[in-house]
């Protein structure tokens, strides 16, 4: 790797250098219309960024870098920016010149990066932001002084306002056909000389190094402490470097600190330009933040809009998200039966790849795609406003009793929905290991995904009683369930902070931005991005998955299993034939089923019983929506549902007289016949099932199972939901011969019930259900979560370890809870 | 020994004289701008008692209360 | 004719899980993604 710059003459690039949280990434889109998310917090952006974008005939790449406030380079993270700066990154063109960001309301602190920036020699320009902040607070700078100071352009820019971004543009491509100067601080003497020696010592092990150092680099290695930087040169001039960089040191110092050294010589010169290039005419103020916050971080107050802020979240994504998800789900509905319908009738397998594969699949996923939707858009409005810096200062001391930081709180929170969102959030946190024990942590938390297992287990095992009096014995095991994953995750915090990612130090000292009215337009590019790239996720890689899942249930196809469940049919429609032959009979001599069917006041019998029947039924669903949750104003609405059905009845006799009972019959065979077809039809799917490949797997690994009272039926199930928990929902439904059935239908948690293992005790008790429960709450079934884990820790160890551990934990605590609750007689 | 940050009342300014503790710490406090000769307010502590939010150089920043403790300050 | 088509689509789907696979793990050894385009990789770097 070297820094050589053979850019063409038309074709150029810089690098978008400053603080965090100082317009830098919207300054970005601006210039290059890139889609990339900005949010008020500071490091919401980790990686570099890259657009381009034209400036007459010349095409600029824009290279956006992680903000920061130093180029200290303690940490290979922190590296990144001096890395950037000489071209040393792969993938990213090295550039011909700065673009230098800084914050015309807290100029001081943004200098300190920019002086350091400057000292690399690159030519470069000055982006000057916030200044309408500035001036609101009475802070006037002159950019004509600073310039002439810093030795570069300043452009005054205000994207929202979209000023100024012109402007820059033709400066950058002005300044890059001029070297750049280095700037040069009055450092102290001896502090000078230790960096030139040092430098020269550099330079003479540029071979060994594989790349020619600069003086700033000397700089940082001669400050800064235990930095990826000397490790390399370590190397390269062994145990002798380590002496003479020592003796460097010592002498620089003289006697103090060496970064009190470099901050004084930097904030001294920062200091004496301020006073020439910047006026205060108002005495400061409280400004309208400091308002604000008296009361979001009030002792009572704070803690009380925290507490109803992060409800709402919870709020909106269990209870808004709601009708949306089941708008979706009817879609799938609707759309599987449509295309099942241009399906030739006799194509059963392409019928079932595309209704319980494609459909089946990509649907069930897309249906939590509103709860994503809504948990970004109060994170996006909450980034934007700066109130995410907020909830971590009211945080950080319970975190940090836990080994975390404030800063670990809000993914944490966002893992509740998904774990997802919560490793993406993670890059907020500024110390590597406690960002790692954080994205370690977030798949404990219950996600979205764990509720339908829950709700499933919990409705065909748990008893509906209150306990105390008031609490729900249901919900009280539900809530439990979600503190499962979190008392795993705190001795996990502490193992994992304590023991391997121990930090030295892990400094909280966080810019507490002002606050900013979100920005409509930002909010609704993270919607589109984050919903788009959900979409196209379920739409290629989930898409895959589920027609693989879908094939190795259906392969290899038995046809004695077809043939016999076809008998079967067979045999229930000539049931149905001979029923209906015997009420014709009955009604009339010598008449047939078919002229019973045939007859006309038979017929307009059966329409008004079907109608009644239809009627009946709408009311009983409104009366258990409207007092589901009210036991006996629930039996009460039933019996006078009962009443109104039998008096419509009594007054259908009167007027069909004999024609009723024969109509009834019919009613009462067709309704047997297509329980009895659908029945069939559930057996021949769960017995296909169990010849398939994935039904011999789960035979294979039952003796694994067994401690956690699961039969073979259960443990495949699970095993079919580790790309995604949520499948255990579908796959139990199909084995325990009931089709597709979603959580809320009573006739899985019935089947569920009537399950019977092999020696024909039921297989399902309270012991088993809640070790099923355990597992999920435990176990890391998302093969999302981990692809995410691996992409932001940049590494399959932690993705591995994960998924190791949880699976482990999952099995020992499933085997305990169902040990335990067997013995005490569950 | 010196007052410091963390012994600062809320609305009170002072004058940082010291910063110690541990070099990579001590070397953060001083590139935010918390410096020997810095004026610096607390402005606020969080409800727990930790972290606590100061003022200086014209922005706001939040320290915990054993970085705080790190930063020596004389009163006016 | 039906099984035909079925076979086509498993056979997608096993590439494409494969391709995704191969193109992560090519990711994991610090090489250039398998290009899906939704993280727009600039121009290479200049020299390198």
């Amino acid at each position: 790797m070297t820094s050589a710059r053979h850019n063409r003459a038309d074709r150029h690039a810089v690098v978008l250098v400053g603080n965090p949280n100082v317009g830098k990434s919207s300054l970005f889109s601006a210039l290059t219309g890139a889609r990339q998310k900005i949010a008020n917090f500071p490091g919401v952006t980790v990686e570099a960024k890259l657009g381009t974008t034209r400036f007459e005939n010349t095409e600029l790449s824009v290279i956006d870098l992680p903000g920061t406030y130093s180029l200290a380079a303690r940490s290979p993270d922190e590296r990144v920016a001096i890395d950037a700066l000489l071209g040393r990154l792969e993938e990213v063109p090295a550039p011909d010149g700065v673009v230098l960001v800084l914050d015309a309301s807290s100029l001081d602190r943004n200098l300190y990066l920019g002086t350091q920036v400057l000292e690399f020699g690159l030519p470069a320009v000055v982006a000057l932001t916030m200044v309408d902040v500035a001036l609101s607070r009475g802070i006037r700078v002159d950019t004509a002084r600073l310039s002439q100071a810093l030795g570069v352009p300043v452009v005054e820019v205000n994207v929202p306002q979209g000023r100024g971004v012109e402007e820059l543009k033709s400066t950058i491509h002005r300044v890059l056909h001029h070297p750049g100067k280095a700037l040069e601080l009055p450092f102290p003497a001896e502090f000078r000389q230790a960096v030139d020696g040092l430098y020269g010592v550099l330079c003479d092990l540029s071979v060994d190094l594989g790349f020619k150092p600069t003086r700033p680099e000397a700089m940082r290695l001669l400050v800064d402490l235990g930095g990826p930087l000397h490790d390399e040169v370590r190397q390269a001039g062994g145990q002798a470097f380590d002496t003479k960089l020592a003796e460097f040191r010592a002498r620089a110092a003289d006697g103090r600190g060496l970064a009190l050294v470099e901050a004084n010589a930097r904030y001294g010169q920062i200091a004496a330009w301020m006073r020439e290039a910047r006026q205060v005419s108002a005495p400061e103020g409280r400004t309208l933040t400091d308002r604000v916050d008296a009361v979001l971080t009030h002792k009572v107050w704070g803690s009380l809009v925290f507490v109803v802020v992060m409800g709402l979240v919870f709020q909106s994504i269990y209870a808004w998200a709601e009708p949306l998800m089941n708008a979706i789900e009817g879609a799938f509905g609707w759309l599987g039966g449509t295309v099942a319908g241009w399906l030739p009738e006799d194509a059963a397998m392409l019928r079932s790849l595309v209704e319980d594969g494609v459909i089946g699949g990509v649907g069930g996923v897309l249906v939590f795609l509103p709860q994503i939707l809504f948990l970004f858009l109060f994170i996006a409005i909450l980034e934007d406003l700066g109130y995410m810096s907020r909830a971590a200062f009211l945080m950080d001391r319970i975190m940090a009793r836990f080994g975390l930081s404030g800063r670990s709180f809000i993914p944490l929170l966002s893992s509740f929905a998904c774990a997802i969102p919560g490793v993406m959030g993670t890059r907020v946190i500024e110390d590597r290991n406690t960002r790692l024990t954080t994205v370690f942590l977030a798949p404990f938390m219950s996600c979205s995904a764990r509720l339908p297992v829950y709700t499933l287990m919990i409705g065909a095992f748990v008893p509906k009683q209150t306990v105390l009096g008031f609490l729900g014995l249901q919900g009280l095991v539900l809530f439990a369930m979600y503190w499962v994953g979190v008392l795993a995750a705190i001795p996990t915090a502490l193992v994992l902070k304590k023991g391997i990612l121990r930090s030295r130090v892990t400094p909280f000292l966080m810019e507490m931005p002002s606050y900013k009215l979100p920005r409509p337009r930002n909010i609704a590019r993270v919607l589109y991005e984050r919903g788009g790239s959900f979409v196209k996720r379920a739409g290629t890689i989930i898409l895959a998955v589920s027609i693989i899942v879908w094939a190795a249930l259906w392969f290899p196809r038995s046809d004695d299993i077809t043939r016999a469940h076809e008998q079967r049919r067979e045999a229930a429609r000539a049931g149905h034939a001979a029923t209906l032959a015997a009420a014709a009979e009955a009604w009339r001599q010598g008449m047939t089923g078919p002229e019973l069917e045939a007859d006309p006041a038979v017929a307009a019998a059966l329409a008004d019983m079907r109608e009644l029947e239809a009627t009946d039924k709408a009311a009983r669903d409104r009366d258990e929506t409207e007092f589901g949750h009210d036991e006996t104003a629930l039996a009460e609405a039933q019996r006078a549902g009962r009443a109104a059905y039998e008096s419509s009845l009594l007054e259908l006799r009167r007027r069909h007289r004999g024609a009723l009972s024969p109509a009834m019959q019919m009613l009462a065979a067709e309704q047997e016949l297509e329980e009895g077809l659908a029945a069939i039809d559930n057996d021949e799917a769960a017995a296909h099932a169990e010849n398939s490949w994935l039904g011999r797997a789960g035979h294979v690994i039952e003796p694994a199972v067994r401690p956690l009272g699961w039969d073979w039926r259960i443990g495949m199930a699970a095993i079919a939901s580790f790309p995604a928990r949520e499948v255990i929902v579908g796959t139990l439904g199909t084995i325990f011969s009931l089709g597709d059935v979603d959580e809320q239908d009573e006739g899985l948690r019935g089947a569920l019930r009537n399950a019977r293992d092999r020696d024909g005790s039921p297989l399902f008790t309270l012991a088993t259900g809640l070790s099923v429960m355990v597992f999920f709450a435990l176990c890391c079934q998302c093969a999302a979560t981990l692809a995410v884990m691996r992409r932001e820790t940049n590494s399959w160890k932690w993705p591995a370890a994960s998924f190791f551990y949880m699976t482990t934990l999952a099995y020992l605590g499933a085997l305990m809870t169902y040990q335990v609750a067997h013995a005490l007689g569950g | 020994m010196a007052a410091t940050l963390a012994q600062l009342k809320p609305g009170q300014s002072a004058r940082v004289t010291d910063v110690r503790g541990d070099p990579v710490l001590q070397q953060r406090i001083l590139e935010m701008g918390i410096l020997p000769g810095t004026d610096i307010r607390l402005v606020r502590v969080a409800p727990l008692g930790d972290p606590m939010e100061f003022a200086v150089l014209g922005y706001n920043i939040s320290l915990r209360k054993s970085e705080a403790e790190c930063v020596c300050v004389e009163t006016a | 004719m039906e099984l035909a088509v079925v076979m086509v689509a498993v056979g997608i789907a096993l590439a494409f899980v494969g391709w995704r696979v191969f193109a992560t793990l090519r990711v994991a050894r610090g090489a250039g993604c398998g290009g899906c385009g939704s993280c727009k990789p600039g121009p290479t770097a200049a020299g390198s």
